[in-house]
């Protein structure tokens, strides 16, 4: 007779494979057995059931608050967002330039910028922050950040890279579509060893302060989204 | 522990707070609680994330809610009434009122094993380490919770149709 902890553990297939396949011969064999593993099934399904009618409602407004008072205080001195910028590990290659960079300009729209939209459009599709793509010959992407702003747009920060200058950007998908929101850009040659970090980030800091940010996506969200484009 | 993390966890959170108070308002009201001491404080290093989340919540759970015995328990709760003319999905939520029912009457130890692994899908070490109890002991707490359940379901089966 199996006992209800071994038939509990085969439904968790928590058994050791030979016990497991040990078991689930004598389940096409005894019909009484079957039946004890098909009501465990079926409770356990209706279990699930229960706990999951409350996943199609929305949260109560007293966390969304707590939530939203949260990542308010969290802005002024370094925000959420920016915590997880640093803290992911990927996007350190991005923080380290930004040490580099002197006398940023932000714009709202570069006009250079559209020669090469839909191929920045595909590749902020289809791309993973903290990898390098070449879009052209002459032009390297490499997304460092995404997120949700205040609207539910899914927004990404990334660096464009060419032979001659590097720039930074703020890019949203609304509909369809990626909409390039904010762009900063490192001249082609540096005129002063004097390097000017804090005027830079305030720049892209500002915007998306502006844009807002709901929340940053881990990696492994960018994967599972990445794979649902592709 | 980041907003964004903690955003990810808000769903399966509120389910397990559902499975511990059974009803709406009372997991509500816990979620509310687990998210706030969440945001003071931090999840220490050696714990991963989810499981500290649990914890905080389960531990919160036993420490106010269940003492104070806020509102009905699943007993006393109603089964909700749905206009429905589909005697299938009559069916099924009379099944789900009934499993309410029963899992009321397990003791909160084992209501919280059932609720990581039968609705969770956690695994029984990632549950050991959550709950900070051995491997044997969530092994028999979550059979006996499943045989009990089994069984308090069958008499009420067989006395609604006797």
């Amino acid at each position: 007779m199996i006992s209800d902890e071994t038939l509990s553990a085969f439904l968790d297939a928590e058994l050791p494979e030979a016990d497991m396949q040990q078991i689930y011969q004598q389940v096409q064999q005894q019909p009484e057995l079957a039946l004890r593993l098909a009501s465990l099934c079926s409770m356990d399904a209706c279990f699930r059931k229960m706990a999951r009618r409350l996943d199609d409602e929305p949260l109560p407004a007293a966390v969304t608050e707590l939530l939203q008072a949260a990542s308010q205080d969290n802005q002024p001195q370094q925000g959420w967002w920016q915590q997880s910028y640093s803290t992911l590990q990927r996007h350190a290659a991005a923080v380290a330039s930004l040490a580099l960079i002197s006398g940023m300009l932000v714009g709202y729209y570069a006009p250079a910028e559209a020669d090469h939209w839909p191929l920045i459009a595909s590749t902020l599709e289809q791309s993973v922050s903290g990898q390098s793509y070449t879009a052209t010959k002459q032009l390297t992407l490499t997304p460092t950040l995404a997120f949700i702003n205040n609207e539910q747009q899914l927004c990404r920060h990334y660096q464009q890279s060419t032979a001659t200058a590097t720039s930074e950007h703020l890019a949203c998908k609304q509909g369809d579509n990626w909409q390039l929101i904010a762009s900063a850009y490192q001249p082609a040659v540096r005129h002063s060893g004097e390097y000017q970090l804090a005027s830079h980030q305030s720049a892209l800091d500002s915007v998306m302060d502006q844009l807002g940010v709901q929340a940053v996506l881990t990696l492994q969200q960018e994967h599972d989204l990445q794979r649902k484009n592709n | 522990m980041s907003i964004a993390d903690l955003q990810r966890l808000l769903p399966p959170l509120r389910r397990f707070c559902f499975s511990l108070t059974g009803n709406r308002a009372d997991a509500d009201d816990l979620l509310q609680s687990t998210v706030e001491k969440l945001l003071k404080h931090p999840t220490p290093d050696a714990v991963a994330m989810d499981s500290w989340a649990f914890r905080i919540c389960r531990n919160l759970w036993i420490d106010e809610y269940r003492s104070r015995k806020v509102r009905l328990a699943y007993a006393a709760a109603q089964p909700e009434v749905h206009d429905s003319a589909d005697s299938e999905q009559q069916e099924q939520q009379m099944s789900i009122y009934l499993v309410e029912e029963a899992i009321a009457k397990l003791s909160n130890e084992h209501q919280e094993v059932l609720a990581l692994i039968a609705i969770e899908g956690m695994s029984y070490k990632k549950a050991a380490e959550t709950l900070d109890l051995p491997l044997g002991t969530i092994m028999s707490r979550l059979a006996r919770a499943r045989a009990q359940l089994n069984e308090a379901l069958q008499a009420r089966y067989n006395g609604e149709t006797a």
